[in-house]
């Protein structure tokens, strides 16, 4: 009896098994999507901007590009010397490259400069001391432009009394005329500061004349044994002449009966008094034309970045930070410096064997370089690229978002480089950034491009720094959406960058 | 005796071909199956029969997971995606699920992605039990010039990625079936690049059923 119904009870178990079987396992309620796709011309698409040192070539209508831009690999380079003359006078300057105009200058070998005796007056230009650099500066006062001359300058200690000029003087040596602009100075006892005034005067073969006159009071600048310096402007489009040190101390119009064309520049003395002793001395003259003989510009440095000038023998000179225009601007002008302490402290204006290093943000040395001679108002390029590497054209007139998206990377090692979009309007994204060899951004913010002039809705711009050798592969969506990204289309970017 | 044998031999020869010629042509084995299909109205649909496509926005309130709400998107310029729903196979209170849907996609030469599509859902009612969806390329988008195309799946609840699948090959998708439980529901995706000015077709069958087993064929 026990084993019928054992029986009976696995014949129901096999029985429900193949019910179950029957019911679930081949029963399917049947759904289904028909799809048709309509694929038509690319509407946005790149195109090759023509830009020098980027090679673009383009695939499927111009929904991907392989662009290989060759970059100036990582360096500092000189671009432009804006100074026409410079002597650190190291080597005895005078007939070769000073003229002694008036009084009896001489070189000192050991201290390396030009010198002059407190007690010399002159006999013609109102008494005023003269050595010229051997350069003609009339082509430039005739164009209009403004001519800058700079000079370190110190003395020793003056016994007796009197009144001294420390000049930078403009002079024509045809109509015996003369500007001359710098600290007229009252010495008082002691290393405390002497009365100083910041003088802008005119010789006219008959007298001086003054175009600006300004008391300083009481200062060191001109303290004996203190290393100064004289900078001045003279801009002859509007006639206006300037004295600066560390800041403007003085500018003055020039008056029609004043004006004449310079065809010299240099270096100027004079005293009140034939009862002094002493010693004047001038070092590292510079003339500039339109550029500042106080700063050391380095171009295209990206924002936020540190730029150190260090002596020959290494101590920092200047520090800048880079700014938005990519500019960093190195401080050449001296500080004022104690001679009984650093009696040899001569680095204003000519950093003789100077050397320049670029930090990035994270304080890590980029590029390190040392120049014979850095002049007040030299330019240096940061080497790099900077440029649009593609156009994206529109095809219809509606407005479309974009964004680019960095989706592999590879030899990136040690580079710099940042890709925004940009639309016709100016507008930028932020960038997709690799950062030493690193990215730190895999995209773009989003941007709204709109079909402009001969098609264009923007552009693909780079700024990269890639050092020599190096070969930077970077693989890129490029998106864009005309709903708001519930659809977007996507183009690629093959974009190499070669340090050469 | 002799005359005898040889008219036995002509009878058992007839014989033979009288029984042979019966059997060949005239005798059948009879069997039979009777099948009553019962087809109830779309408001009787319950389980499995209860899963189809349906848009959030095009049936605001719908009690599933938001999904479908690109299905009039623009792609390009003013061209725009057009989503026809088919039969509706799963009605209640005032929303309903599909059986089928026919897109039409227009794009431009290049890669393209399609986000939410529509949704695909399983509306429960009580008792309702998980199902599992087979998915099967049943016409491939295999026309020359379409480099990829694919359906990619996301779990309209959480967001999670779920699966995608090749439309350019005509064969079954999914090796092990997606599971829904009621209330549950799928984001379609499209992710395409043509190469070439082109127009391309495609169907994509979903068996919806309560095994985890059992492919369908």
């Amino acid at each position: 009896m026990r084993g019928f119904v054992f029986d009976i009870l696995v014949m129901l178990l096999l029985m429900f098994m193949f019910l179950v079987s029957i019911s679930f396992a081949s029963v399917y309620s049947y759904r289904w999507i028909s799809g048709l796709v309509f694929v038509s011309s690319p509407v946005v698409y790149f195109s090759d901007p023509g830009t020098p040192n980027a090679s673009v070539s383009l695939e499927n209508h111009g929904t991907k590009a392989l662009v290989t831009v060759n970059v100036p690999s990582i360096d500092l380079e000189l671009d432009k010397r804006n100074a026409i003359f410079y002597d650190t006078f190291d080597i005895n300057p005078i007939d070769q490259r000073i003229i002694n105009l008036t009084c009896n200058w001489s070189w000192n070998p050991t201290a390396k400069a030009m010198q002059i005796a407190a007690n010399q007056q002159a006999m013609t230009y109102g008494g005023e001391c003269i050595a010229v650099a051997d350069i003609d500066i009339s082509q430039y006062a005739s164009a209009r432009r403004r001519i800058f001359v700079a000079s370190l300058v110190w003395r020793t200690a003056f016994t007796g009394s009197g009144t001294h000029h420390f000049d930078v003087i403009y002079i024509s040596t045809e109509l015996s005329r003369l500007y001359t602009i710098g600290f007229r100075n009252v010495p008082q006892t002691g290393r405390t500061g002497d009365s100083i005034t910041s003088d802008i005067l005119y010789w006219s073969t008959t007298g001086w004349r003054t175009i600006a006159s300004r008391s300083l009071g009481r200062s060191t600048t001109t303290e004996y044994l203190y290393l100064s310096y004289v900078t001045s402007w003279i801009d002859f489009s509007s006639w206006t002449a300037y004295h600066w040190n560390a800041t403007l101390l003085n500018s003055g119009s020039i008056g029609s009966g004043y004006r004449f064309t310079p065809n010299y520049v240099g270096i100027g003395y004079r005293t009140s008094t034939t009862r002094v002793s002493g010693t004047v001395y001038f070092d590292n003259l510079v003339v500039t034309v339109d550029a500042y003989p106080w700063l050391v510009n380095v171009t295209n440095v990206p924002l936020g970045w540190r730029v150190v000038l260090r002596s020959a023998a290494g101590g920092v000179i200047s520090t800048a930070i880079a700014g938005t225009d990519g500019v960093a601007s190195l401080n050449v002008a001296p500080p004022k410096v104690d001679l009984t302490v650093y009696p040899n402290y001569r680095d204003g204006f000519i950093i003789a064997s100077g050397t320049i290093e670029v930090y990035d943000d994270g304080n890590n040395l980029v590029v390190l370089k040392q120049f014979d001679y850095i002049i007040g108002g030299d330019v240096y390029r940061f080497n790099g690229f900077r440029g649009y590497v593609l156009r994206i054209d529109s095809g219809v007139a509606q407005p479309f978002q974009t964004h680019l998206t960095l989706t592999q990377y590879t030899g990136c090692s040690d580079s710099y480089i940042w890709i925004y979009l940009m639309n016709t309007t100016g507008i930028l994204s932020t960038p997709i950034t690799i950062y030493r060899g690193f990215a730190t951004s895999l995209s773009t913010s989003v941007i709204v491009m709109r079909r402009g002039v001969s098609g264009i809705a923007g552009y693909i711009y780079v700024v990269a720094y890639v050092p020599k050798g190096a070969r930077c592969s970077l693989l890129m969506e490029f998106r864009y959406s005309f709903s708001n990204w519930a659809t977007y289309g996507i183009n690629i970017v093959n974009a190499t960058f070669v340090g050469v | 005796m002799k005359e005898m044998k040889r008219y036995t031999t002509i009878v058992a020869v007839l014989v033979i071909s009288i029984a042979v010629a019966a059997v060949n042509a005239a005798a059948f084995a009879y069997r039979w199956m009777q099948v009553s299909v019962e087809v109830e109205g779309p408001g009787e649909a319950r389980g499995a029969a209860c899963v189809g496509f349906y848009s959030s926005s095009a049936q605001s309130g719908i009690p599933l997971p938001y999904a479908g709400t690109n299905y009039q998107a623009t792609t390009y310029g003013t061209n725009k995606i057009s989503v026809t729903p088919g039969l509706e196979i799963c009605t209640w209170s005032s929303y309903r699920l599909y059986e089928s849907i026919t897109v039409n996609v227009p794009l431009t030469v290049g890669s393209w992605y399609i986000k939410d599509l529509y949704g695909f859902g399983y509306n429960g009612t009580s008792g309702s039990t998980k199902v599992y969806v087979w998915i099967k390329v049943e016409d491939a988008a295999d026309e020359s010039g379409i480099d990829y195309a694919e359906l990619i799946l996301y779990d309209a609840r959480t967001g999670r990625y779920v699966g995608e699948i090749d439309l350019k090959t005509t064969e079954l998708q999914t090796t092990t079936p997606i599971s829904l439980n009621p209330g549950e529901a799928l984001q379609l995706d499209l992710r395409i690049r043509a190469s070439t000015t082109t127009t391309a077709s495609f169907k994509v069958g979903f068996y919806v059923g309560y095994s985890a087993a059992e492919q369908p064929r």
